[in-house]
């Protein structure tokens, strides 16, 4: 057992005594303090923005010139990971790069952040050798090599980069020797999955379109110049990358059946959506059906997007689709999609019904509250109060800079949207009453979930288009018990990607897996996070390995993050 | 009592060209009008962006002059609300229009609009209300019980919702948007046979529905008959291809909106006009149409609007100018043919007038109007009876009113066939028994030996 942790009482007040030496800071902290409980008080929910206190100084560049490149409008996503196994989690950002007639003193690059816990991080780019300059729009982590460590694949505007981690802190750019530049294409989401079961992971590569400077356009709305959308573009296949288990990959699209699909690919999910013991993949899909591709468990794919009821919403009609995760909201064991889209749309709850269909629940579990005025973006599916089901997290932010101008049901900065869960499979807006993070308003592209601080509730770190970050730390007032799974594989890969972990405690049974890339073309939750309510400690917790045996523990503590290691009890 | 006739087909078939929805009457906005029109856009001298804010400019300012002008008009605040919704203002949008329901709560639009803001503003309930208050306004409006219908299954009252839909396919039985909304609701409600049935209907009224395909798509796979939905599937694959096909290749740049641009400025204009003009002041309205017209040379309704204007004034050489002006921007449309002829024959310009006609039935062989007007100008000329039956007969054969039967015995009697005249002048009375012309004609022939 690794890393248990009390979750400890953070009431704000017991911060600024620990915090505060200065007696009139005191003061005025305690002041602040009483007033910000109060104004949450009774709140499931409560996120700060601690984004200034956290030392990072990252700031995100589109690379505009203003010839208003349509890549600009969708960039970036980041990655949250534990890069050096310390048992926390630190973060990625990826950033721009200048576009053509664009000039930056200092040349933009990708940053990391080691965290350093109690909410402090430290830039290690340079030394971790990880600040690409390209142009980065997605990526993930996954141990591609099963050598024990996260390694990074970020898919550009451009070339895209492998880093191999080399378990001391510092990363080697491989790209050329694995094979998985793919081109100079315009990239969207990227995941690691093991889609033949053979134990090592593969690489799904999503593509956008087909730009180049002499295809780039512009439209006009109402008088003023804006960016065009991604259907004046060619769309651009997506490739699947087989790993060899050599540290090289092979492009297997064509025989895997995933080329058979082209669209305007954006943010990707990998999960086993039908129960059959293998991960199939989800694509997000900007103005176009999304797909699904559903795997035969030889890495082999049919897409069934469109006849299972993810392509489209509810009427049919195809949605600009940004970001994609999922989870089960209705602890039906069963995993249900969400996907977010552009302004004027809602952003969609595709609800499983277990027999390779799905319901978009959307109007009525209210998953769209607060959605349809906002081009959303980032998303995620977790129990930010560990009441023992899934809430939504959505960033927000419009892509068209000049919106304003000529829309007055829309704004290009935006506040992102919180939606908590009933617990009876309905969803209520609790952005306003959910802490001054959810005030922020910038921007918002990539965001990225997982317990930053180790104290049993989720954090959020969003990516902001040519802003700062936001980095919110969760401090709702606890509500319930709850567990961290980490899993190890030994035969399947190292890191449990693709594994299904079941929770059964007392009446409630959720499950959940581990995913590598998701949401808004970002990486986060290799660890997993199950809230447990009042519930004093887990019955069984079952452990499916992709292309592995099933693992079964019982009566186990909670309120821990709990190591599992492929075959063996508990750690 | 013919050359009458002929004034009165000239004006009824000018009106039946306003095909406007535009700003509400304003009937009784009788005040004058101050400052007169300043072009601000002139596009061989402007650069695109210089042009687009010369024209919003001069769209703003007209409309804040007609608010001066009908301060309490419901039609000045609808324009106002129109204009401010076509550039993206839904807020003093929904303001304007409000005003103008407050000034005539029988402002159909006012009130159609403002339940659309609501609606795609997801404030449900209140969208119902307006919709509803819409309906008792305009009780046969095609499309309002749709919407209604949407905004009850956006707010998940899908039994309501089918009420309402089955209402509007009792009065528009030909309504593939009803159809399909049924056929949504009943899916939702999981009753797949009925929903079945509803695409179904809506394929046979619009075969290339994409939509009801993907429904019934979804139906059969809840159904568990997933080979059928794939057949679906397959149709919707290639519905949206083409579509999608279309949307790729459409432009965006500020040639487009400067099209769609000048399309708002001359609709506010023509708004603006028939305030002025239903308030009495013919001369400012001739200035809105005039600038209008010279705006976009290419959208004929403001020349159809002037040529009105010029012929209900008395002023049909003015009005055949423009209706020429038309015929030269867009030389398919018949209508415009049809007008030369009709207003050509009123001042005499007879070579004009039967090359018009002739032109009206090339352009549009299957409609009775080129022959039936043809024929009317060589009985009113007497210049070829035996034709003028010829092109009545064949106009009866493409359309049966009273005017055609009436032309029909007209030219019956002119050639001699008294019975064919008697026979023909009996059915114009059947189906216009009101018409004291018809009756007056008819026992005029009847008396002839």
């Amino acid at each position: 057992m690794r890393g248990s942790r009390r979750k400890t009482d953070r009431h704000a007040l017991i911060r600024v005594w620990q915090q505060t030496h200065c007696g009139l800071q005191l003061i005025l902290m305690l002041t602040l303090s009483i007033v910000l409980s109060q104004a949450c008080a009774g709140n499931s929910v409560v996120f700060r923005d601690v984004t200034k206190e956290t030392g990072i100084t990252f700031r995100h560049t589109d690379g505009s010139s203003g010839e208003r490149y349509i890549v600009e409008t969708v960039a970036s996503g980041l990655a949250l990971f534990d890069y050096d196994n310390d048992g926390d989690v630190d973060i990625y950002f990826l950033n721009g790069a200048p576009l053509k007639g664009a000039k930056f003193r200092v040349q933009p690059k990708n940053a990391l952040y080691r965290n350093e816990g109690n909410w402090k991080f430290t830039d290690v780019t340079e030394r971790a050798r990880v600040g690409d300059t390209g142009y980065g729009l997605g990526v993930a982590a996954g141990d591609y090599d099963n050598d024990g460590d996260l390694d990074i694949y970020v898919n550009n505007h451009g070339p895209n980069v492998l880093y191999r981690n080399d378990g001391n802190g510092t990363f080697t750019d491989v790209t050329g020797k694995a094979g998985v530049a793919n081109g100079s294409r315009t990239g969207a989401g990227a995941c690691f999955l093991d889609m033949d079961k053979d134990g090592d992971l593969d690489l799904y590569v999503s593509s956008y379109f087909d730009f180049s400077y002499e295809k780039h356009k512009t439209g006009v709305a109402d008088g003023f110049d804006v960016y065009i959308g991604p259907a004046s573009f060619p769309a651009a296949p997506d490739v699947l990358y087989r790993n060899n288990g050599d540290g090289t990959f092979t492009d297997v699209s064509k025989s895997s059946g995933v080329a058979g699909q082209v669209s305007w690919g954006m943010g990707t999910i990998c999960s086993d959506y039908d129960n059959d013991g293998d991960t199939d993949i989800y694509v997000a899909n900007d103005g176009a059906g999304n797909f699904l591709f559903e795997n035969d468990g030889t890495g082999k794919f049919e897409e069934v997007g469109l006849i299972s009821g993810v392509a489209y919403d509810i009427h049919g009609d195809g949605q600009g689709s940004m970001g994609v995760d999922c989870g089960d909201y209705d602890n039906d064991g069963l995993l249900d999609f969400y996907v977010t889209s552009y302004q004027g749309q809602l952003a969609t709850l595709y609800k499983n019904l277990g027999d390779n269909a799905f319901d978009d629940v959307t109007r009525v579990t209210g998953a769209g509250e607060g959605t349809v005025a906002n081009v959303t973006w980032g998303t995620g599916l977790a129990d930010f109060d560990n009441d023992g089901d899934l809430d939504i997290f959505i960033a927000c932010g419009h892509l068209l800079d000049n919106i304003d101008l000529f829309d007055d049901r829309s704004t290009y900065f935006e506040t992102n949207v919180l939606l908590t869960n009933t617990g009876d499979g309905k969803f209520v807006n609790a952005s306003k009453q959910s802490g001054d993070g959810m005030k922020v308003l910038l921007s918002s592209r990539g965001a990225a979930l997982d317990d930053i601080d180790d104290d049993g509730d989720i954090d959020v770190v969003v990516l902001n288009s040519r802003r700062e970050p936001t980095i919110l730390r969760n401090d709702s007032p606890s509500k319930g018990h709850w567990l961290g799974v980490c899993l190890r594989g030994v035969k399947t890969n190292r890191n449990g990607v693709g594994a299904r972990v079941k929770v059964v405690a007392g009446d409630l049974t959720q499950i959940d897996e581990v995913h590598s890339g998701r949401g808004y073309q970002s990486h986060y939750g290799t660890r997993l996070h199950f809230g447990l309510g009042a519930r004093e400690k887990a019955d069984r917790i079952e452990v499916r390995w992709i292309g592995g045996p099933v693992d079964v523990f019982e009566n186990i503590a909670v309120d821990q993050v709990l190591t599992i290691t492929e075959g063996t009890g508990p750690e | 009592m013919i050359l009458g006739l002929i004034v009165c087909v000239i004006v009824v078939g000018v009106l039946l060209q306003r095909r406007f929805s535009g700003a509400n009457d304003g009937a009784r906005e009788t005040q004058d009008s101050s400052g007169s029109i300043k072009p601000r856009a002139v596009a061989t001298e402007l650069s695109p962006e210089e042009e687009t804010a010369a024209l919003k400019q001069e769209e703003m300012e007209l409309a804040q002059q007609v608010l001066i002008d009908f301060p309490n008009g419901s039609g000045s605040h609808m324009l106002m609300g129109d204009l401010y919704a076509r550039h993206g203002n839904t807020t003093e949008a929904v303001t304007f229009w409000e005003k103008s329901l407050e000034i005539d709560p029988t402002n159909f639009d006012a009130c159609r609009n403002t339940g659309r803001i609501a609606l795609e503003t997801e404030q449900f309930d209140r969208a119902v209300e307006l919709f509803r208050k819409a309906l008792e306004i305009r009780p046969n409006s095609g499309d309002l019980r749709s919407d209604i219908a949407e905004a009850l299954m956006d707010s998940g009252k899908y039994a309501e919702a089918i009420t309402e839909l089955q209402q509007e396919i009792k009065i528009f039985p030909l309504s593939f948007t009803a159809r399909f909304q049924l056929a949504e609701a009943y899916r939702q409600q999981k009753e797949y046979d009925r929903a079945i049935e509803h695409y179904e209907q809506t394929i046979r009224l619009e075969p290339e529905h994409s939509h009801a395909y993907y429904g019934l798509a979804m139906v059969y796979t809840r159904m568990g008959q997933r080979d059928k939905a794939k057949e679906y599937v397959a149709t919707v694959r290639k519905l949206r291809d083409k579509i999608d096909s279309v949307y790729s290749s459409r432009q965006s740049g500020y040639r487009e909106y400067l099209t769609s641009l000048r399309a708002s400025v001359v609709k506010t204009y023509l708004d603006a006009e028939r305030l002025y003009r239903d308030g009495g002041n013919i001369a400012r309205a001739e200035e809105l149409l005039n600038r209008a017209s010279g705006l976009d040379r290419n959208n004929t309704r403001s020349l159809e609007r002037l040529a009105s204007l010029y012929y209900t004034t008395n002023r049909a050489g003015k009005a055949l100018e423009c209706f020429e002006r038309i015929a030269r921007a867009d030389p398919n449309n018949h209508f415009s043919h049809l007008n030369i002829g009709r207003v050509a024959t009123q001042l005499r310009m007879f070579d004009k007038a039967e090359r018009a006609f002739r032109k009206t039935i090339s352009l549009a062989p299957n409609n009775p109007a080129g022959y039936r007007e043809l024929a009317r100008f060589y009985l009113r000329t007497n210049t070829n009876a035996a034709r003028a039956y010829t092109l009545a007969k064949k106009a009866i054969t493409l359309g049966r009113n009273a005017e055609a039967y009436f032309l029909l015995g007209w030219a019956a009697d002119v050639n001699g066939d008294r019975t064919g005249a008697l026979q023909a002048m009996e059915q114009a009375i059947k189906l216009q028994p009101r018409n004291p012309k018809y009756r007056q004609i008819y026992e005029r022939i009847k008396k002839k030996n």
